[in-house]
């Protein structure tokens, strides 16, 4: 048994995934191998662009609907600007007391330590960097390629804040590790993982001015929301690339069959006593 | 203001710092680093490092008799905690050589270094990705004496982080060497050509969808196919329009040099002229150009002159109209 939690972007699909089918059976697909499951968190919130912060409300609405199902609430925030931290801390308050923030800005992290010692943070997977090159998809032997939680400096840095759970994803040329993380829990996302974000915003700008287009401070209408793109390579194609699709600001790749059984083995040896799965910021995810 | 200015080349030293680097900035991966980790390097460069510590040393004692200063990048964005320990001894060995001081892109290491209690100081790297004050003032903490803010960020931002945090010297990018993407959350290799190169270069094939399943109506493509050739002219532009330079060998954009009255104004001491991949005649009319400008900001009271100089510089006033090699192109409407 393995929890999850089910992570949402936007408050609306939350909404509307508790209202249809039960929730558990829309995880099942991006499950490795059948492993039973347990939902324990719902998230609300997104790690790649300040503009998806949730307003106070839809955190409120989306704290209550954890209660609800009896599991914990977590906000995901993401690397932030000055405005973006006014932002966060507007909206902050209406988080329960419980609550567990994934942090993705060491600033972030700082603040919320100092201001809300009683919240349980989580370092998020923009903070835990690693090698993940998707254009690389067979495993390769590279003691190189690792998860920073493995180095003490790196647990003792997490420890000042009071953190003790990373978020990772699984880079497509390496397996997962067989051993604990001493002192540290592990938050695996599952399906899909990031290799590339940008600050200013291609889909962002379609509907900007030319001069305003791929800027920072940018006024995009959350394009990321309605649109994803699928990628895939002109000049160098290999019979072993992995699915890459862009949403948002952001490169995912999806997890290959070797690459999923790895995960399941992981679980069952309980290296990973967490996982994530994103319902509505995927590439197939669809309202309709 | 300050320029800082790269080198990878001992004899660039002297040349550089003569004609008007303040500061110049390097890496160095030993051997033994390049046996033990292969194509991970000290600081993302493949090549255009200095070697062994007697280059270092002699570019040290080169630069300090003319006065300026040296800093060394060791910015990786993440190590292990073997490389860490490399990385500690490494510190060591650079400050008894009198480095002034260490780029450093991983917060641990920056933390390690920083409880070594070396007299070199401390800057954050572009690969850290400061964007706000908070992280800014946990770096200061950390140890930093400076931050090299990430590209991407508007005069508007820098101006309230650095008026936020006065205790810490910024510095930001001026000149060379775009990156469509989050340089320090880019989390791929540039691999060899032959395998695709930087992703950032490389072709693909996209197709847009919409989530809710419905095709796209004609405004909607007429609005993605004009963003799409504007991306790839943006991003063109970002790569210095081909790697290309003018006749008289000044590098295309990545640029900014018309805010720098405005990057003085709002704080700004420390401006950065980045292409350490670079020959020595581009790195060299790169650093001709900041230099111009700063020296004509010393005399000329009147930013628009400052402004209208730099378009001019190259010699082909038309290339900053679209802003597309701009690093901060809210100058152009201003």
């Amino acid at each position: 048994m393995v929890d999850i939690a089910v992570s949402f972007t936007e408050f609306r699909n939350l909404d509307a995934a508790v209202c249809g089918q039960p929730l558990l059976d829309s995880i099942v697909p991006y499950v490795p191998d059948n492993i039973p499951l347990h939902i324990s968190h719902i998230r609300l919130g997104n790690e790649f662009c300040e503009r998806l912060l949730p307003t106070r409300r839809q955190i409120e609405k989306a704290a209550a609907l954890a209660d609800q199902y009896d599991v914990s609430f977590a906000l995901v925030t993401p690397n932030l600007t000055d405005q973006g931290l006014k932002r966060l801390q507007h909206v902050m308050s209406a988080v329960p007391a419980a609550s567990e923030i994934i942090v993705n800005d060491w600033g972030v992290a700082d603040m919320l330590v100092q201001l809300y010692p009683a919240l349980s943070l989580t370092a998020g997977r923009l903070l835990c960097k690693h090698l993940k090159e998707p254009r690389i998809a067979e495993p390769t032997v590279d003691p190189v390629v690792d998860w920073p939680v493995k180095s003490a400096h790196f647990r003792e840095l997490l420890a000042s804040f009071g953190i003790n759970r990373v978020e990772v994803d699984l880079a497509p040329h390496t397996s997962m590790p067989t051993a604990k993380a001493d002192g540290v829990k592990l938050t695996l996302h599952l399906h899909n993982g990031y290799t590339a974000k940008s600050h200013v915003c291609k889909i962002g700008s379609i509907k900007q001015p030319t001069a305003r287009k791929f800027t920072p401070e940018h006024n995009c209408q959350r394009e990321c929301l309605r649109y994803v793109t699928s990628v895939s390579r002109m000049i160098y194609p290999s019979r072993n690339d992995l699915g890459v699709f862009q949403r948002g600001n952001t490169w995912f790749y999806n997890y290959t069959e070797r690459m999923n059984a790895s995960i399941a083995e992981a679980i069952r040896n309980t290296v990973v006593d967490r996982t994530v799965v994103m319902l509505d910021w995927h590439e197939d995810h669809r309202t309709h | 203001m300050k320029i800082i200015a790269p080198i990878s080349k001992v004899e660039e030293a002297g040349v550089f710092a003569r004609v008007g680097a303040e500061e110049l900035f390097f890496g160095v991966v030993p051997n033994e680093w390049r046996e033990r980790y292969g194509r991970f390097t000290t600081n993302r460069r493949g090549g255009n490092n200095l070697n062994t510590l007697a280059e270092v040393r002699e570019v040290v004692s080169t630069v300090h008799r003319e006065g300026k200063r040296v800093s060394v990048a060791v910015n990786g964005a993440t190590h292990t905690a073997e490389q860490v320990a490399y990385m500690s001894e490494l510190a060591t060995e650079l400050a008894a050589l009198d480095v002034d001081a260490f780029i450093v892109g991983d917060i641990q290491l920056l933390s390690v270094i920083h409880n070594l209690k070396l007299p070199t100081r401390l800057h954050v790297s572009s690969i850290a990705a400061c964007r706000n004050s908070a992280t800014a003032r946990l770096y200061y903490k950390l140890g930093a004496n400076r931050i090299i803010l990430p590209r991407h960020m508007s005069l508007r931002e820098i101006g309230r982080l650095v008026r936020a945090v006065p205790e810490l010297e910024f510095e930001v990018f001026v000149l060379n060497d775009g990156c469509p993407y989050e340089e320090g959350l880019c989390h791929t290799l540039h691999l060899p050509t032959e395998l695709g190169g930087p992703i950032c270069f490389e072709s693909f094939e996209t197709e847009l969808e919409r989530i809710d399943g419905k095709p796209l109506n004609l405004a909607e493509q007429r609005n993605i196919d004009t963003n799409e050739r504007c991306y790839s002219h943006w991003r063109w532009s970002k790569f210095s329009r081909g790697f290309s330079t003018t006749t008289a060998g000044q590098p295309y954009g990545p640029c900014g040099l018309c805010a720098i009255p405005t990057l003085k104004e709002i704080g700004v001491e420390y401006i950065k002229i980045a292409g350490r991949d670079g020959n020595s005649l581009r790195k060299r009319r790169s650093l001709d150009m900041v230099r111009e400008v700063v020296d004509l900001l010393a005399t000329e009271n009147n930013n628009e002159e400052i402004i209208s100089f730099a378009k001019r510089m190259r010699g082909e006033p038309d290339l900053c109209q679209d802003g597309c090699m701009c690093y901060y192109p809210e100058v152009l409407s201003s």
